[in-house]
């Protein structure tokens, strides 16, 4: 490794460093939780990208994501597939190709812990989460929020999660989840619309 | 008279046994060299999938990527939210298993996939032409093909796990893959949603 690598390594580090200002998990929890205090719905769109390293391939999607203050989710895959996930009324509900799976969040352990980590990945609350092992960073225009599952049984499907913050609104802007090895999937959430009257059957599967 | 009819006869049946010999090479020839449904010229295919499993259901993604230094393919299944649930290679040594998330750990349905992943991937050679343009694999699938040679139906006869593969609406590749195994209740279809 020639000199002028290591002097250049050294410098983009270094910058990196200076980029990011380490902050308190508490301040920013609880500064999050008082702003997102009188959202009613997001609505935008997203854009996915799964990532696998070894193979140097994408597999890119899109949709539209839309949440309101009673934790009610849909989630609408668009391109190059449909494919729906609802949340309302205590219901986890999945659509694909014209059919639909409902399941009950109460009774269904595994549903109940996928629609909290949706969810609370939505709305930003994640992090306040106990499962996780939380560290937060300031970088320019946004909080970047890392964190490490402490369950056993999601350590062994996710290394860590990334979450992106607007520092303004306190909105997600992005989501990366690693998982154990160097795949990775970054989703995306651009177009929000913040507190818009959402129709009735906003989240129905129909 | 009678020399007539023998010199006629004599050439009735050399022009029958011509044909069909001429037949029979060019369908041997024709077949020893065919490719696997996926193998035809591109790097890699995406497709929608939908397993229905002893009555559970599930969808996801399935990526085939073609590994141009080693010759084989490398095989991914997905859900769509982006998790990778197992990852298979397959060469000219067979497919093997490279990885498992903890959430697919079933060995019967890793086994399974990996079969059904193989039949679209692997070379197929060896084979022995049946009626009804019906060739038999030395691993004892039947091969249909249509008219243009392209293969539409895979099948395999076993008392469990048997399996029948349907191939349909070709472009290039199958856009329609739809599987039904016989002796354990696994079904799978495959819907083409890029192709590069």
């Amino acid at each position: 490794m020639g000199i002028c690598t290591l002097v250049l390594m050294f410098l983009s580090t270094s910058g990196l460093a200076q980029s990011r200002t380490s902050i308190a998990v508490d301040d920013l929890k609880s500064e999050m939780l008082s702003k997102t205090a009188s959202l009613v719905s997001v609505s935008c769109d997203f854009e996915q990208n799964k990532h696998l390293e070894y193979l140097d391939a994408v597999v890119s999607s899109t949709g539209k994501l839309v949440f309101d203050k009673n934790n009610r989710l849909k989630w609408e895959y668009k391109e190059p597939f449909e494919y729906l996930i609802v949340i309302n009324d205590g219901k986890f509900s999945i659509k694909t190709d014209g059919r639909i799976n409902e399941y009950d969040i109460e009774s269904n352990q595994v549903f109940s812990q996928i629609s909290d980590l949706i969810i609370s990945s939505v709305n930003g609350t994640i992090f306040t989460d106990s499962k996780f092992g939380v560290s937060a960073f300031k970088a320019g225009k946004e909080y970047i929020v890392f964190m490490e599952p402490q369950v056993e049984e999601m350590k062994e499907v996710l290394r860590k999660i990334e979450m992106h913050i607007n520092v303004d609104d306190f909105s997600v802007n992005k989501v990366i989840m690693f998982e154990q090895e160097d795949d990775f999937t970054e989703i995306k959430f651009i177009n929000k619309v913040f507190n818009a009257t959402l129709p009735a059957n906003t989240f129905s599967c129909d | 008279m009678r020399h007539y009819q023998r010199i006629l006869f004599l050439a009735i049946s050399l022009l029958i046994v011509s044909c069909s010999s001429t037949r029979q090479t060019t369908t041997v020839n024709r077949n020893t060299e065919l490719e696997a449904p996926l193998l035809a010229g591109g790097k890699s295919a995406l497709y929608k999938v939908n397993i229905e499993v002893f009555g559970n259901f599930f969808s996801g993604l399935l990526l085939i990527k073609k590994d141009k230094e080693q010759n084989g393919h490398n095989i991914v299944l997905m859900s769509e939210v982006g998790l990778t649930l197992c990852e298979y290679y397959s060469s000219s040594n067979g497919i093997e298993l490279k990885k498992a998330s903890s959430l697919f750990q079933s060995e019967m349905a890793q086994k399974v996939l990996a079969e059904d992943f193989s039949l679209l991937v692997n070379h197929i050679d060896c084979l022995k032409p049946k009626k009804n343009n019906v060739y038999k694999s030395e691993a004892g699938y039947f091969y249909q093909l249509n008219e243009a040679g392209t293969i539409i139906r895979i099948k395999k006869r076993r008392l469990i796990n048997g399996v029948r593969a349907e191939l349909k609406d070709y472009k290039t590749i199958p856009t329609v893959i739809n599987y039904k195994h016989t002796g354990i209740r696994f079904s799978m279809n495959l819907k083409l949603l890029k192709y590069s």
